[in-house]
């Protein structure tokens, strides 16, 4: 496999691969460590919760960098050092959340609780549900339904490699005579995905995106989705019958080329599939959790995350960014017929502040 | 009223394209109505309020007045999550089947899920252009391509090369490696022109993108493709203003191939010849290509 930085050896290619595991999973997950009382309620979906809130986490913190770097029109790979120092902090405060959690944790535990939390896992419906899961992940890898948008989407990434600038030009043709259009600008995802080749010591975007993004985030995706619907299970054994309905669903999902199904399990890379895929779910779950705490003091964190989660859906694409103005209003309305929490309707405009600003910026 | 009507049909056009879910979505939420219990509060609410805010027809009207139709529907219809409420709602069926304890009812539910996904829906993976690939996720020949050509640009100690390929070629090329310039420039996609692309090309380069359009074109009026490698072959050597240093061409074939279509060979084409005799250098072939460089300052 020959690559821009020349000829990797197969051990060369272990060690890209073992920093993008580090870059794509590990670092997401000791970020969210920093809401751990934030994360999920159930043991069972900690690590799920917390890759979730990380990765959003992550995004966040990435857009508005970027956004920062495209107005002063600063360099690309500058930007990637700024992001890694940022990220690795984070990482770290994280960590620090995680030691205090598991030292509190370890004096509480019953032996029993260990048992009892990961029970649905041998569930032999939820097993199927992973295979089926499983099965999908091994024909991405081995298969790809290419479509056009990967031709601009990625393309933007090997601009920024190639020529060191933050969203400047069209990716299609090189001659840097077509400015790209504004609302490309708004989503920093295939930066970020470049970003992801620099700090994999240069693995390449395609890999990046075409496998590493289905085989670490596939099971995200399912696993944010059953976090969501355990909250409308009757037993915790249902949730298997869940995951294998949901993937068996994706898989006869193909009735068109934008279905949710078909962006899951074809294209999960490109910003409007981790949008409807990540995006969404996370938004969901944390919104309502947020309308379920009894104080403001309670519901804070949680009102943070969503905000997150709103500005990583703008990081994922600018259709996230529209979409969750309506995301947020349907969501709202139906928990303030359904709680009556007037106060969270202010929460919840605030959280859409910095969505705001960003429109702001770029649009007038 | 023309108005009302024609967004009517449109949302009518869209419930038959996901008529799997369209009648669906709303028996699921009559389920969730009467099975889900106590829980039912926000998902129901936000179900229903999704069906009248985004999915009916009436919203569908307004939706298509305000703004651009299809690039609003799509996304407005991920909001609704109908994949998840199916999903609960099966899950429920399914409990109360098996809650009844009799075999009859929960097979009988479970073959009913089952054929309601198979039957009214495809499989994600025969869509028409899925294709076995490289770990890239592109063919497997054209990285083969990439890679001879990135090879060969580190040889000659070039840092970007411009570049003339098939278009299905073409389209992968930058998003491979940025060091590669297509000639036209931005002729992924016919569309491009749409764009205004084309207003910057110079004389020469709009020539050569009238040639390609014509070349790609199967059912074109140029049937002769032998003629128009000739043609092509001459247009870039008689134009030294138009920087090309590496051409990619069929091997013999007509190289147009829409994914799930033949390939339609021809014959007796000397590619080779006809480029090696026109100042250009065989760089490598692969199974259906060749590669040609062309040699500076002849």
């Amino acid at each position: 496999m020959y690559f821009t930085d020349g000829q990797v050896s197969d051990v060369g290619m272990i060690f890209q691969y073992g920093l993008a595991f580090f870059w794509m999973c590990v670092i997401p997950v000791l970020t969210g460590g920093i809401f751990r009382k934030g994360l999920a309620k159930q043991k069972r979906f900690l690590f799920i919760s917390a890759m979730g809130t990380g990765l959003v986490l992550n995004y966040s913190i990435y857009q508005i960098a970027a956004m920062v770097f495209i107005l002063l029109d600063g360099s690309f790979r500058l930007l990637t050092w700024l992001y890694i120092g940022i990220s690795l902090f984070m990482a770290l405060l994280g960590a620090l959340g995680w030691y205090r959690y598991f030292k509190k944790e370890r004096k509480q535990r019953k032996p029993e609780d260990g048992r009892n939390a990961y029970k649905c896992y041998r569930d032999p419906y939820f097993l199927l549900g992973a295979a089926l899961v499983a099965a999908q992940i091994l024909v991405i890898l081995l298969m790809s339904t290419p479509d056009k948008d990967d031709a601009f989407y990625t393309g933007l990434s090997s601009m920024c490699l190639s020529q060191d600038y933050v969203l400047k030009y069209s990716a299609y043709d090189g001659f840097m005579q077509m400015p790209i259009e504004t609302r490309y600008i708004m989503a920093a995802l295939p930066v970020y995905q470049a970003s992801l080749c620099l700090m994999t010591g240069r693995l390449h975007t395609l890999i990046i995106c075409h496998n590493l993004y289905p085989l670490f985030y596939m099971p995200l995706a399912y696993g944010l989705y059953c976090m969501l619907a355990e909250k409308w299970m009757e037993k915790r054994e249902d949730l298997g019958k869940f995951l294998l309905f949901f993937a068996f669903l994706h898989m006869f999902g193909n009735y068109y080329v934008f279905s949710p199904e078909n962006f899951l399990i074809t294209r999960i890379w490109q910003g409007k599939a981790l949008f409807v895929t990540i995006g969404l779910p996370f938004v969901w779950y944390f919104m309502n959790r947020a309308w379920e705490q009894e104080g403001n003091r309670e519901a804070l964190p949680y009102w943070l995350l969503v905000t997150a989660g709103l500005l990583a859906s703008a990081f994922m694409g600018e259709t996230g960014l529209y979409l969750n103005f309506l995301v947020v209003g349907v969501s709202a309305l139906s928990n303030l017929i359904v709680r009556k929490k007037w106060k969270n309707c202010v929460f919840a405009a605030c959280s859409l502040l910095p969505e705001v600003l960003l429109l702001a910026v770029f649009l007038l | 009223m023309a108005e009302i009507k024609e967004s009517m049909k449109l949302g009518y056009y869209f419930m038959n394209l996901e008529d799997k879910y369209w009648g669906l979505f709303l028996i699921s939420l009559i389920v969730l109505f009467f099975f889900l219990g106590k829980k039912k509060g926000f998902l129901l609410g936000y179900g229903v309020l999704s069906y009248f805010f985004l999915l009916c027809p009436l919203a569908v009207f307004f939706l298509v007045k305000w703004f651009p139709a299809l690039s609003i529907y799509y996304p407005v219809r991920w909001l609704c999550q109908v994949p998840l409420f199916l999903c609960i709602a099966a899950v429920l069926v399914f409990e109360r089947a098996d809650k009844a304890q009799d075999w009859k009812k929960t097979f009988g539910a479970a073959v009913l899920l089952f054929l309601m996904v198979f039957f009214s829906g495809t499989p994600v993976f025969m869509e028409e252009n899925t294709i076995w690939s490289h770990e890239t996720g592109l063919e497997a020949e054209y990285v083969e391509i990439y890679d001879l050509l990135l090879a060969d640009m580190e040889g000659r100690g070039l840092e970007k090369a411009y570049v003339w390929g098939p278009k299905e070629w073409m389209k992968d090329c930058r998003v491979y490696s940025a060091d590669f310039y297509p000639v036209y420039g931005k002729d992924i996609w016919e569309e491009q022109a749409a764009l205004g692309y084309e207003a910057s090309y110079s004389d020469t380069q709009r020539m050569l993108y009238e040639f390609y359009t014509t070349y790609e074109s199967v059912q074109g009026p140029l049937s002769n493709k032998w003629q128009q490698v000739e043609v092509l072959a001459d247009t870039l050597n008689l134009n030294g203003d138009v920087a090309c240093d590496y051409v990619v061409m069929h091997r013999g074939t007509n190289h147009w191939k829409e994914r799930g279509s033949k390939v339609k060979k021809l014959e007796n084409v000397d590619v080779e010849g006809t480029f090696t005799s026109r100042n250009y250098e065989e760089v490598g072939k692969t199974e259906n290509f060749y590669v040609f460089y062309r040699r500076a300052g002849e």
